[in-house]
């Protein structure tokens, strides 16, 4: 989860396809219904940008029914990534694992959805790639959950299918993704 | 050996005994089985947190189940609780109403009391021809007024200025001067009718008792002023002055109309103008009728005349006639007659001939505003039911001093008394309202 008093927040905007996909992926997980959702997503235009309240709104929503919210955020990543390659654009923007690693860490990936100062939004920077040996690091400054972070590398690596093993690991440092893939 | 692949391992039927994977193959299921691993470990972790969601609002069920139980034994209580503080209130209404109706049988045995006491001092009275006594200053009737000063000598008694040692007000009172009994009982109907009505424009009636020497007397609210017939002898009347006089005392008569209570007697002696509000007050209910009375038989018996002659209406004159409120406003009509005129309608040198003129002479024509005349003649009409009510003649009396911009009844009450002091210095000091 975002920490609440992180100033940064004032600051950025998300793209309304953003905010519509978490939600969709709530309700796919049971874990919000259509009316809330509804209420929660009224008047949001995919190509808009809004205020991360509408964001923050979504999470709280979830959170409060929840002791333990990481596993929930690290499937919402997941069922976010699969949704948008599914029922959205990913399959016209990426067709492999790889090609998600590179899409998500490039100028079309994160900075399309995420939009603000640089300080604030952060980066997501693929640190190194090493595809024969199915391996690479991301360091990611965005002020977003990490866990979920994880779940949508986990879901966009594995959603054209052309992975057989995907893993992702930040447990040594919340910041630093280790990702084996093959 | 029959070498499979990975996907004909996992997506297809149990494999053959001599089935083997090998080389990539064998590396593919290793992932893959490695993949499902994590999937299934990431899958756990996230049913586990819902199970943990489900079992909190599963609990928070049974704790909102838990409040709703208890709330609902409290209302129960609370509900028991009203009925029972109902059933105490409805035993407690029922208690009192119980002591209401013996407290009302208590006051109706204290009535008959005291009017077997009232009928006593009746017959002692009348049997006595007695006076009214003469009161000096200081004198105290009934332990109720002191006497200051003698006022004058009314249609029924001698009325003086008193304090009501009650309130420490000064007040009129009026002694029983009773030359016979029938003079008793129109005073005691008197202070009846007058009790009866609250009007403004009406003298009230404050107490009515027999002091310990049986003499009858009646306190009243002293008005300071000069009756009609003063202001009329003083200064010419105008016609709106009249009006208004007029609209006045029929206001006030319809006031006691309403409460089934006929004056018998209006003329200009029996209406005083004062300073103080309303300006114009109508007094002496001396002969008055209770027309809801009479179930003792008394008051209804075959009348005798009463009432003065100039301003009696045929009604009150023939034998048989009932006196209804109608015979007021012929009362009324000859007042204003006289106020306009400056003569009443029917001046003869008898009073027999006035009688018989009231009965079956045409009043004579009315000069003045037609208007008003109008109204004049419809209060003289011999037929009662031909004359107007007396809230009628309020209305139209009033709308018509009102269209001749007439002063107010309270500034008529207030010239009066300067006018009458002006034109005849040789009265003074306070009138009363008997």
């Amino acid at each position: 989860m975002l920490d609440p008093f992180d100033k940064r927040q004032a600051e950025i905007k998300l793209a309304g396809y953003f905010v519509d996909s978490v939600a969709r992926a709530f309700v796919h997980l049971h874990m919000l219904g259509g009316p809330e959702i509804a209420e929660l997503c009224a008047g949001v235009e995919p190509m808009g940008f809004y205020e991360y309240p509408r964001f923050a709104a979504l999470l709280t929503a979830v959170e409060k029914r929840f002791r333990d919210m990481e596993p929930v955020l690290e499937e919402l990543g997941v069922q976010m990534m699969t949704d948008w390659y599914e029922h959205g654009p990913g399959k016209q923007v990426v067709t492999s694992g790889v090609g998600f690693l590179k899409f998500q860490t490039g100028s079309e990936g994160y900075r399309s959805v995420v939009a603000g100062p640089p300080a604030a939004i952060g980066e997501f920077v693929l640190e190194s790639l090493d595809e024969t040996a199915g391996a690479a690091r991301i360091r990611s400054t965005t002020p977003f959950p990490k866990t979920m972070e994880r779940g949508i590398l986990i879901g966009g690596m594995r959603a054209p299918g052309d992975l057989t093993y995907v893993d992702v690991d930040n447990s040594a440092d919340p910041f630093v993704f280790d990702v084996a893939f093959r | 050996m029959k070498r499979i692949s990975c996907r004909d391992l996992l997506e297809g039927g149990p494999p053959d005994d001599d089935a083997a994977v090998e080389g990539a193959e064998l590396t593919r299921l290793y992932w893959t089985v490695k993949q499902r691993e994590k999937d299934l470990a990431r899958r756990e972790r996230y049913w586990a947190s819902v199970h943990d969601a489900l079992g909190n609002a599963y609990q928070e069920l049974e704790q909102r189940a838990h409040e709703l139980q208890a709330l609902r034994e409290e209302l129960v209580e609370v509900n028991a609780g009203l009925e029972k503080r109902v059933a105490e209130q409805v035993a407690e209404i029922m208690q009192r109403a119980g002591e209401i109706d013996a407290l009302s049988v208590q006051l109706k045995q204290q009535v008959r009391d005291r009017s077997r006491e009232l009928r006593l001092a009746l017959d002692r009275a009348g049997s006595s021809d007695a006076e009214a006594p003469s009161l000096a200053s200081g004198a105290v009737v009934g332990g109720r007024a002191r006497i200051i000063s003698k006022l004058g000598d009314g249609a029924m008694g001698s009325v003086y200025e008193a304090e009501d040692l009650l309130t420490g007000r000064p007040v009129a009172i009026k002694l029983l001067r009773a030359a016979d009994r029938d003079a008793l009982r129109r005073f005691v109907a008197e202070a009846d009718a007058a009790s009866a009505v609250h009007h403004p424009a009406i003298v009230r009636t404050l107490h009515v008792d027999v002091a310990e020497d049986g003499t009858l007397y009646q306190l009243m609210e002293l008005v300071r002023g000069v009756t009609l017939r003063r202001f009329a002898s003083a200064a010419r009347v105008r016609i709106g002055e009249a009006a208004r006089i007029g609209a006045s005392i029929a206001g006030a008569l319809s006031a006691a109309h309403a409460q089934g209570v006929v004056h018998r007697d209006i003329k200009p002696e029996n209406v005083l103008l004062s300073a103080d509000a309303p300006g114009v007050r109508v007094l002496d209910f001396g002969i008055a009728k209770h027309l809801a009375a009479g179930s003792d038989g008394e008051t209804q018996r075959p009348h005798p005349v009463v009432g003065t002659p100039g301003y009696m209406s045929p009604d009150q004159i023939r034998p048989s006639g009932a006196t209804t409120p109608a015979a007021d406003v012929y009362s009324l009509g000859v007042v204003l007659f006289e106020l306009i005129a400056g003569r009443r309608p029917f001046m003869r040198p008898r009073v027999e001939d006035v009688l018989v003129a009231h009965l079956y002479a045409p009043p004579p024509a009315l000069g003045g505003p037609p208007e008003l005349a109008s109204i004049v003649g419809a209060c003289l009409e011999k037929q009662p039911s031909a004359r107007p009510t007396a809230t009628e003649l309020e209305a139209r009396l009033g709308a018509y001093a009102d269209g001749v911009d007439a002063p107010s009844a309270d500034a008529i009450g207030r010239t009066s008394a300067e006018l009458v002091e002006a034109a005849a210095a040789r009265e003074s000091g306070p009138s009363s309202g008997a």
